[in-house]
């Protein structure tokens, strides 16, 4: 049967096997996922690093004490290059740090001969992307560093929604877009407002709120709130002025701003003209001369010369309340100095009226220190403050405090009630409640104040169906 | 299938004998007793089917098909995956007479087809249990089955899993489970193993129709034993052993020889190989008493 089957080609009747050599068990030594003993000096940082690099002897300190507790990541420098080309001139050792910069410093400041280091060639692609996540992860990054790693991935060529989708979970929570885009946008900030992001002394939501703002609009806000002023009262100052500059170029009746000229003289006048159009039920018809201009401004809603707004457009509609609800408040401003300017607490006929205004104030919840602050700005305005020394607000209601002027002291907590319902009226953005509408009255009634917006009479149930009460 | 012996179609059904050489221990010569007794069947006229479900690929290996030859060929995996049919996926079987991979570098042995094994097998198991259907690949190879095979030989890794149960549930009474052991203590002692197994199998599949489910035990192969030059003291005592306790179902032993050990080095199924070795010559008597004679051609 095998008989007839061609011979086998034998090999083990060698007496030697006749096998090839393999080439090599492991041609390539190193492989993706192996951790390597360096020498730190064989490392250069990650060109796309851009974490400020604080706290290395610290850290060094630490790593002395429990070790090295997370091993750090490199790429050949070769394989770097070929996907970097750009960056070769910061590639000055073998091997590109992925991450771990910071140990790496610590780790040379100890004099170690060695860090253990993955290699991770194969991550080439990502290797900006993993500098990213990695340093947000660690959520040591300031905002502006933050903002620069976006603004090059976005150079990179991703959108801002993938950016957020890529980055994803930060130490923080979910990225959305447009956390993402704001970051992007504080570089575009005056450098003055960036470097008080940077040394701490703005916060990001703060320095968010200057972005509408022009560059020197940008300083000038920025030194209202170093100069303890609410960000959101001195955005809103600055937005006031800016209307008041363009609906009445020629009228010096800067009253929100606390910058005007004192010795001002037709803010005087002008209510006093209103108080007689009120009184003649012909408001509207009488406002004349000065007033024109800004009756008419606030009518076709003026906030068109403004840059259009970073909002969705459904917006747009209440913005125009928006602006007459800066001009209302402009003009209660005025009418509060006023009466702050007028008011004689000495005299028992104004008692009703001092308690009435404390009374509102304590009842409702109030921001004390702004309130402080604005009361500060028309006491000292109207040259009713009394004690000369006082460096800023609370310095000088402390003084107040102490002094035995009682007088004074009435005054001041006067002051600091009206600006406090004066403060929340502004910032009212709902329908007024009864403790606004208060308000407004107290100053119809004692500082001759007249609504002359549309919107401010609507508020105050003045205004039905297009006529004036 | 005319003049094909009924023997060959126990119960009217449409497909061969089923032999299964399983057993979980590795290196007990299930492949070197798969190949040499189909080939032997082959040889003396049986057409049949040398399914290798190892992942090692020895049997593919030893009938003329290694890693290089099976390069884009369709394997047992693709049987598991019904991705092919039997016919697609079984290769003729052959021996290496020359070098390199052209067709003048084998000889063919005729009745016997191979379906080769790949490296992937060894994730069969994972396979069938990722979609339940792959557990009837077998069944639907048998009921799709119209050739004139006498027997599927099956070899099967060194583990019982999902992949042997799906062949050794199609398996009936007429079918066999043959143990192919090396007379070694080792190998005697996990005999056992395998009885659990069947157990399991046909306790599983007790009245149902569509399986026939009755693995059986019936015959046991006993390789390595000892000869007037070949004395281990293990290797008696385990052939004792084995005649103690599975005395009825071993088959005629088969001897040792130095020579059994080449077979993966010359790429050649044994009786090709050394047809007048011991190995040979006692798996020749075993398919002699197996009812395998010689065939007039």
């Amino acid at each position: 049967m095998a008989g007839a089957l061609p011979r086998p080609k034998r090999k083990s009747t060698h007496s030697n096997p006749q096998v090839t050599p393999e080439a090599s068990f492991y041609a390539d030594k190193d492989r993706s996922g192996d951790t390597l003993d360096l020498d730190p000096a064989s490392l250069c940082p990650n060109p796309f690093n851009r974490r400020e690099m604080r706290g290395v002897p610290e850290l060094a300190a630490t790593i002395s004490e429990v070790g090295l507790l997370q091993n750090i990541a490199h790429i050949r420098a070769e394989v770097w290059l070929k996907t970097y080309p750009e960056t070769a001139d910061q590639i000055t050792a073998p091997n590109v740090i992925l991450f771990g910069e910071h140990r790496w410093r610590a780790i040379q400041h100890l004099g170690w001969e060695t860090i253990p280091s993955v290699l991770r060639d194969d991550r080439v692609k990502d290797a900006r992307l993993i500098t990213l996540i990695e340093n947000l992860r660690r959520a040591q990054l300031s905002p502006l560093e933050e903002a620069e790693h976006y603004q090059a991935l976005r150079e990179a060529g991703l959108s801002y929604q993938q950016i957020a989708e890529k980055v994803g979970e930060t130490a923080d929570g979910a990225l959305s877009k447009g956390t993402v885009w704001k970051r992007v946008r504080l570089l575009e900030l005056h450098p003055e407002v960036q470097q008080a992001l940077r040394d701490g002394m703005l916060k990001v939501s703060s320095a968010e709120k200057a972005q509408e703002l022009d560059s020197e609009d940008q300083r000038d806000y920025l030194s209202l709130v170093l100069g303890g002023t609410r960000p959101a009262e001195a955005h809103a100052q600055i937005l006031a002025r800016q209307r008041h500059a363009e609906d009445a170029p020629d009228d010096d009746t800067t009253v929100s701003t606390g910058n005007a000229p004192s010795g001002d003289s037709a803010a005087g006048p002008l209510p006093l003209a209103h108080e007689k159009a009120v009184s003649t039920g012909n408001a509207t018809d009488q406002s004349d001369g000065a007033a024109a201009p800004e009756g008419k401004a606030v009518s076709d809603g003026n906030a068109a010369g403004r840059p259009p707004a970073q909002r969705k457009p459904k917006q747009d509609k209440p913005r125009n309340g928006d602006s007459d609800r800066r001009t209302a408040a402009a003009a209660r401003d005025a009418a509060c100095r006023r009466l702050v300017e007028t008011v004689d607490p000495s005299d028992p006929a104004n008692h009703e009226l001092i308690l009435g205004v404390l009374t509102a104030t304590v009842l409702a919840p109030q921001q004390q220190s702004a309130a402080q602050q604005r009361a500060f700005t028309w006491l000292r305005e109207t040259n009713r403050h009394g004690l000369e020394e006082a460096a800023d607000a609370s310095a000088y209601f402390n003084a107040v405090q102490t002094s035995r002027d009682s007088a004074l002291q009435r005054l001041a907590a006067f002051a600091c009630g009206l600006a406090a319902a004066e403060l929340r009226t502004a910032a009212r953005r709902q329908s007024w409640s009864s403790r606004e509408i208060h308000h407004v009255r107290v100053l119809q009634e004692h500082a001759e104040y007249e609504p002359q917006t549309e919107w401010e009479q609507k508020e105050l149930g003045m205004v039905t169906a297009g006529g004036t009460r | 299938m005319t003049g094909l012996n009924r023997r060959f179609r126990p119960k009217g059904r449409n497909w061969p004998l089923i032999w299964s050489y399983v057993i979980e221990c590795g290196g007990s010569t299930k492949t070197t007793s798969v190949t040499s007794m189909a080939v032997i069947a082959a040889l003396r006229g049986y057409r049949s089917v040398v399914f290798d479900l190892d992942s090692n690929m020895s049997s593919s290996l030893v009938l003329g098909y290694d890693k290089t030859a099976l390069k884009g060929k369709k394997t047992s995996l693709d049987l598991i995956y019904g991705t092919a049919t039997l016919d697609e996926v079984a290769l003729p079987a052959r021996y290496r007479i020359g070098e390199g991979y052209d067709d003048d570098a084998f000889a063919f042995i005729p009745n016997l087809r191979v379906v080769p094994s790949s490296p992937a097998m060894a994730g069969a198991d994972t396979a069938i249990a990722e979609d339940p259907d792959r557990n009837d690949w077998f069944a639907e190879i048998l009921h799709a089955y119209e050739g004139d095979d006498t027997v599927f030989h099956m070899d099967f890794p060194a583990s019982y899993g999902r992949m042997p149960y799906s062949v050794l549930r199609m398996m009936d009474e007429d079918d066999f489970v043959i143990p192919s052991i090396k007379a070694d203590p080792k190998d005697v002692r996990l005999v056992q193993g395998l009885i659990e197994e069947l157990e399991r199998v046909r306790d599983k599949n007790r009245n149902r129709r569509s399986v026939p489910g009755r693995p059986t035990l019936n015959h046991m192969l006993l390789t390595g034993t000892p000869t007037r030059t070949y004395k281990e003291a293990a290797a008696r005592r385990a052939a004792q052993q084995a005649e103690a306790l599975y005395g009825s179902i071993l088959l005629p032993y088969i001897r040792y020889s130095a020579d059994a050990k080449k077979l993966y080095e010359d790429e050649c199924p044994l009786p090709v190989l050394l047809p007048n070795s011991n190995p040979s010559v006692d798996y020749r008597k075993v398919m002699t008493h197996l009812g395998f004679t010689e065939l007039a051609a």
